[in-house]
């Protein structure tokens, strides 16, 4: 018993654990919705619990909200079946309902959004009629206790929070024979209900504001951080103002916040070095090896031997991006006799083009094995933009050695050019 | 762009300056190391880009420098010379061998040297002329400068190679006035022998200027259901040359009746298609042997002498033709001696 009585005790602490944070999680998530958002909650039914004495009502009938705020309907523990269904809304809008409310059969509650402004009534379908909840008599069935409530829906203060600016920096500063600066500020809203940022600009000097840009690309938050490159070659040397301010999407502008100490402008130090690289262009070349097949013992049958070379490889340094392919051709096999070029083919497989160091390797244009002839076959292909820097790559032959070939040493010539044009 | 002989003047002093400041470095045959070659424009007045690119009139001259690199750690000897643009398969520039007869847009391409000694990592400048004919008609006219080191052998012995590593870089010339794209798909057959399984299909450029295209290959059963779909790339076809298109298969389809359709985009819009059966058999063979023998012979057409093969399939037809004219005669005779 003492055991039950442990985890029973153990388990109550779990429920209140959970409902805690339950509670924790529900208003972080009430939190993250629009700050200026409010959530009223009325509850329907007899508040004493029911019996036959009990009233049948809402206990907040007659309330006041602002434009955007949310009302819950929540259905009181008293085994009786309600409802809450409109009677009067304002031109434009749409009537509502929420169907059964009991609190034994779910749903026990029921929430609307309210944006548009004006007086909503509404009743219970059960212990109400339409014609209490009028414009005309509403307050009047409240106060006498019927089934009846009104809600009323108020325009929404307008922002008149302008934006404020902090964090103003520049850097260099001093600038130090720099030909701009770059200037980053927070611009941050405020105020109910609280807007976005929509721009912001600085100005040096108190000449025309210039557009900043948003550092993560959208001007979208309440707070972003702003930046632009300033250039200062024109400027004089010496001490120069330079301020920033943000508007925000109610069209507040905010007032212009300086750089603490200005901008001063100054020369080069003497002594001082610059980092500088002249980067030039080098070649695009391509280097191949030979294809030796070795010793082939004539069989009776025709053969196909296959041969892997040593590396080649292809390097673009010309720093274009334009492009290149590698082309195959070759002449047939002759010696003792003449093999047929057909006989000679080659593929490139993908996975055997490996990059030493560049961008986007090139790609094989000879998946599956194919004849050469004397006609240009394309290996490789790095189509603009591509196959800039060094890559190794491996093309696999095969010969088939026909059975009526005289038996000696065969050679063929392979040409293999690395091609820039079109 | 006007003829310069004083240009063309000084940068035959420019080589010579060049090739005099080489001139420390032993004439070697070949590379003991790996070849690093490359050939480009030296930006003068070509101006920025990978390959020459020049818009004249017919009848002009211009002058130009192509600057050769030897990033190897060998001095070399290279061979330069101008070859005719051809189309690699697949589309792409590429350039004829050194061999080939100067027929197209090279003869238009002119140099004082045809060898060029670079030193290890060295840099050697070249001047050349381009002119074009007086009868030349509108459209793109591609040849190139084309570098060579010397042949790199195989080990003596066995079946083996002999390697000739080129560089090459384009020399493009667009002659003002009407252009046309215009890409001719001609058939498409399988070839299908052991670990070679792609579709080909013959393109011709009837146009008058390079044009590529990209688009989709296409291979269903007779009764119309899709086997699979790839997408195709074409690259670049030179103007009047012919090439071919292969689309890797991603399997070997079973034997059976397919049709094989492809339809590729030119960039200004205009669509090629084709769609042929292909009747694939239980034999793994090459089906495009001989479509590949015909269509790669380009502008030099099918019943060229010009590559020294006996044109058999012409013999033939002249020997129906005479042998059809003799039947002729002889029914023309009879019935003369009947009458």
């Amino acid at each position: 018993m003492r055991y039950v009585k442990h985890w029973a005790s153990r388990l109550g602490g779990a429920a209140v654990a959970i409902a805690l944070l339950a509670a924790i999680a529900g208003l972080t998530l009430v939190g993250s919705d629009s700050a200026s958002a409010v959530n009223t909650t009325v509850i329907v039914g007899q508040t004493n619990g029911g019996g036959p004495n009990g009233v049948n009502q809402y206990n907040a009938a007659s309330i006041t909200i602002t434009s955007g705020d949310t009302v819950t309907w929540d259905s009181a523990p008293d085994g009786r079946r309600h409802d809450v269904t409109s009677s009067v809304v304002p031109a434009g809008q749409s009537a509502f309902t929420s169907g059964d409310l009991d609190s034994d059969v779910p749903p026990a509650s029921y929430a609307r959004v309210f944006n548009a402004t004006g007086t909503y009534t509404y009743y219970c379908t059960f212990h109400a009629q339409a014609s209490e909840a009028t414009l005309a008599n509403v307050d009047a069935n409240i106060a006498a206790g019927l089934m009846v409530g009104k809600v009323v829906v108020q325009a929404a203060a307008p922002d008149t929070t302008a934006p404020t600016t902090t964090a103003v920096a520049a850097v260099p500063n001093p600038t130090d024979g720099a030909a701009s600066v770059t200037l980053t500020a927070t611009v941050t809203d405020s105020g109910t209900p609280l807007g976005t940022i929509a721009s912001a600009a600085y100005r040096v000097d108190s000449g025309a504001p210039v557009s900043m840009t948003a550092v993560d690309g959208t001007f979208n938050a309440a707070t972003e951080n702003v930046q632009a490159n300033v250039p200062v070659g024109s400027l004089s040397l010496g001490s120069h103002t330079i301020e920033v301010r943000g508007t925000d999407n109610a069209g507040n502008i905010g007032a212009w916040s300086a750089l603490t100490g200005g901008l001063n402008k100054t020369d080069t130090p003497a002594g001082a070095v610059q980092a500088s690289v002249n980067v030039l262009a080098g070649a695009l070349t391509n280097t191949a090896q030979n294809v030796a097949f070795g010793n082939v013992t004539l069989s009776g049958a025709d053969q196909t031997i296959p041969a892997t070379p040593d590396v080649w490889q292809a390097q673009d340094a010309r720093g274009t991006g334009d492009g290149w392919n590698v082309t195959l051709s070759s002449t047939g096999f002759t010696g003792a006799g003449t093999i047929t070029v057909d006989n000679f083919k080659v593929r490139q497989p993908q996975a055997q083009v490996v990059t030493v160091g560049g961008n986007t390797a090139p790609t094989s244009q000879v998946l599956s094995f194919q004849s050469l002839s004397g006609a240009a076959l394309k290996l490789l292909s790095a189509t603009g933009g591509a196959g800039m820097g060094t890559y190794d790559y491996t093309p696999d032959f095969q010969l088939t050695v026909p059975a009526s070939t005289a038996a000696g040493a065969y050679t063929a010539n392979v040409t293999v050019t690395i091609n820039s044009g079109p | 762009m006007k003829g310069d002989r004083g240009k063309i003047t000084s940068g035959l002093v420019l080589l010579s300056a060049a090739l005099l400041a080489l001139g420390a470095f032993s004439t070697t045959a070949a590379a003991e190391g790996p070849v690093q070659i490359g050939i480009q424009p030296a930006h003068q007045p070509s101006g920025q880009g990978a390959y020459f690119s020049y818009e004249m009139e017919a009848g002009e001259t211009t002058t130009d420098h192509a600057v050769i690199i030897n990033s190897g750690q060998d001095a070399l000897t290279l061979r330069l010379y101008a070859a005719d643009g051809i189309t690699a398969i697949n589309g792409s520039t590429a350039f004829a061998t050194a061999d080939e007869q100067r027929t197209g847009p090279s003869s238009w391409l002119s140099v004082d040297v045809s060898e060029v000694q670079v030193a290890a990592g060295g840099r050697a400048t070249v001047p050349f002329t381009v002119s074009v004919p007086g009868d030349a008609s509108s459209g793109d006219y591609v040849a190139g400068w084309v570098i060579e080191a010397p042949p790199k052998a195989g080990a003596a012995g066995g079946v083996g190679t002999t390697v000739h590593e080129r560089a090459g870089v384009a020399v493009v010339v667009r002659v003002p006035g009407p252009t046309e794209e215009k890409l001719v798909l001609e058939g498409v057959c399988l070839n299908r022998e052991t670990g070679s399984n792609y579709f080909e299909t013959p393109v011709r450029n009837e146009g008058n200027v390079i044009t590529k295209g990209t688009g989709t290959f296409t291979l269903t059963t007779a009764d119309g259901l899709e086997v699979f779909e790839r997408p195709a790339e074409l690259g670049a076809v030179l103007p009047g040359d012919a090439t071919l298109l292969r689309i890797d298969a991603p399997f070997d389809p079973d034997p059976g009746e397919y049709v094989a359709a492809l339809e590729i985009e030119q960039p200004d819009g205009q669509r090629a298609g084709i769609s042929s059966p292909i009747d694939i058999g239980t034999e793994k063979v090459n089906g495009c042997t001989a479509v590949a023998a015909a269509e790669l012979k380009g502008e030099r057409g099918f019943f060229s002498l010009t590559d020294g093969a006996t044109p058999w399939l012409l013999l033939g037809l002249l020997g129906g033709l005479l042998l059809a004219l003799i039947a002729g005669r002889a029914l023309l005779a009879r019935e003369r001696g009947n009458g």
